[in-house]
């Protein structure tokens, strides 16, 4: 059943394998005539192309699938988590232990105190709306970036806040410019929150997504990127350094 | 500033300066002309190449992806020269008879960058579109005082070219409090970029001590941008002068002061000439200038 679910998500994910698979299905019945096979032959590639790349993208996602939530498992029990349950990892890439938030990040999995978290908030593509991912940031400014399917948005958000109602999460500009030009300010205040046990309620923080445009390709293996560069890509780590400290 | 703010500076040594020539910044401007030029002929040829009747090639072309590099490539050239060509603060001084408008602001001001995005690592998913601009007001600053005096600030120790805006003096660690000083002590004006470093402190003190009030523009965190920002620099004016700034109103981030002290947010707005025209006013009404 999760093949089929996985194979229904790529379908969703390019409707253009779908499009093409019976439009070519659709020209073939009109055209059929045994006697030229060959002809048949060249009209079916498409479709065969189509279905195989359903049917391989839907065979990677479970195997990818399969593979994090044995991770989680084995993670879960080894940090004292044993019965929290996470049926619907990784299709939802969060999943919240007593003291600990474990990220289905690519294919491996990423486990970080949940004291570490600073900031969350959901990224939306202009272009390409139905493109979602979550941005979980930590002290060190390090984010992990957890593409999700829009219908698991708002589950992962209730969860981050029933887990840690001390972050603050959700994105306007006043965020950002805090994050980027008070960041030692910033961790302050999450900290003042989490050590008060207070829901985060600051009138001045938003709970939007941030509305963003892609570039350049996944970085789904770990990739790395830093907006910042020279004397001020410095300065900032100088900053993190003693904020994360 | 302050020994917290002056990386790369030794005890005794003479300031390291900036590299200056002006027959490297003509060379420069040389160079970016030729670029500028070449990308011209680039362009007139590939529109000749496709447009004409007689237009020979279907080959893929990447024209406009090479004007475009050429055309950065000359912008930057020509940034180069203006900066090597940069007068430092003695020339502007030496040729500027009236008393100076002195910014004081921590070093990190210079190189500081609005980004379009949250900075840090991102690990997974998809990147973002990459842009930032600079964040600091030096330059319309330079721009709307300039009625007042020269513009000049102490350079950051290390720095390989002049930045554009303030006409830059470079001290060393022994004097630098000293020169500051005294350039507070003469100044028309006085530009202050508050922050909660040691040297910035010691600013703050010495142009509480030696400054007419009224000669003071204070910029600020946008409380509506950085409510953090405002919030720290608020409590610094309550620790470190006379009258502490006001709960934060969005958009106010630049403030004049009254002779007790008292101080006065200018409208809120971009730094411009026509935002800082009452304080110019003002400083030019106290020097008996017309304005």
């Amino acid at each position: 059943m999760t093949l089929l679910r996985h194979a229904g998500l790529r379908l969703t994910r390019s409707p253009l394998a779908l499009i093409i698979l019976f439009a070519d299905l659709a020209v073939m019945a009109v055209i059929y005539d045994p006697q030229y096979w060959q002809v048949m032959v060249m009209f079916a590639a498409p479709a065969i192309g189509a279905f195989l790349w359903i049917v391989v993208g839907a065979l990677r996602a479970e195997a990818r699938g399969m593979k994090l939530r044995r991770l989680l498992a084995e993670a879960l029990v080894a940090n004292g988590d044993g019965g929290i349950a996470h049926d619907d990892f990784p299709d939802l890439p969060v999943c919240f232990g007593k003291k600990r938030l474990y990220c289905a990040r690519g294919k491996e999995l990423d486990v970080q105190p949940l004291e570490d978290l600073a900031w969350a908030y959901v990224e939306e593509f202009r272009l390409h709306p139905t493109w979602h991912q979550l941005v979980i940031w930590n002290r060190k400014a390090q984010a992990n970036v957890l593409p999700l399917r829009k219908c698991f948005v708002a589950p992962a958000l209730e969860r981050l806040e029933k887990a840690a109602p001390w972050l603050p999460v959700g994105y306007n500009n006043t965020m950002k410019e805090s994050w980027n030009a008070d960041h030692r300010d910033f961790l302050a205040m999450v900290d003042d929150f989490r050590g008060a046990s207070r829901r985060f309620d600051r009138p001045w923080a938003g709970k939007d997504f941030a509305q963003v445009m892609a570039y350049g390709k996944n970085s789904w293996a770990g990739g790395m990127m830093n907006t910042s560069g020279g004397m001020e890509a410095t300065r900032l780590k100088k900053l993190w350094a003693e904020g994360g400290g | 500033m302050g020994k917290g703010d002056r990386p790369g500076s030794k005890k005794g040594a003479k300031a390291s300066q900036p590299l200056r020539s002006r027959i490297g910044g003509v060379a420069m401007f040389l160079v970016a002309a030729g670029l500028v030029a070449y990308a011209v002929h680039v362009a007139v040829a590939a529109y000749n190449q496709d447009f004409l009747p007689d237009a020979p090639s279907f080959a893929p072309r990447h024209d406009f992806e090479w004007i475009v590099l050429v055309l950065l490539i000359a912008g930057a050239v020509f940034q180069v020269g203006r900066k090597l060509m940069a007068p430092s603060a003695e020339q502007v001084l030496a040729h500027d008879h009236r008393a100076p408008v002195i910014y004081l602001r921590p070093f990190d001001e210079d190189c500081r960058r609005a980004h379009a995005h949250p900075v840090g690592t991102r690990i997974g998913g998809r990147d973002l579109e990459k842009t930032s601009a600079p964040a600091s007001p030096e330059k319309a600053l330079a721009q709307a005082l300039s009625r007042i005096g020269p513009f000049i600030a102490v350079g950051m120790p290390g720095d390989a070219l002049a930045p554009l805006g303030a006409a830059r003096l470079y001290l060393s660690d022994d004097n630098w409090q000293a020169e500051v000083e005294a350039l507070v002590r003469r100044a028309a004006a006085i530009v202050l970029v508050p922050e909660t470093s040691e040297g910035t402190r010691w600013e703050i003190a010495k142009v509480v001590r030696w400054t007419d009030p009224r000669r003071v523009l204070m910029i600020v965190p946008d409380p509506a941008l950085r409510p953090l920002g405002y919030a720290r620099i608020q409590k610094l004016s309550v620790e470190s002068m006379p009258v502490a700034l006001p709960e934060g109103v969005a958009g106010q981030h630049a403030f004049v002061f009254d002779a007790h002290h008292r101080p006065n947010p200018l409208r809120p707005g971009k730094i411009t000439a026509e935002l800082l025209e009452p304080f110019v006013a003002q400083v030019l009404h106290l020097d008996g200038a017309s304005p």
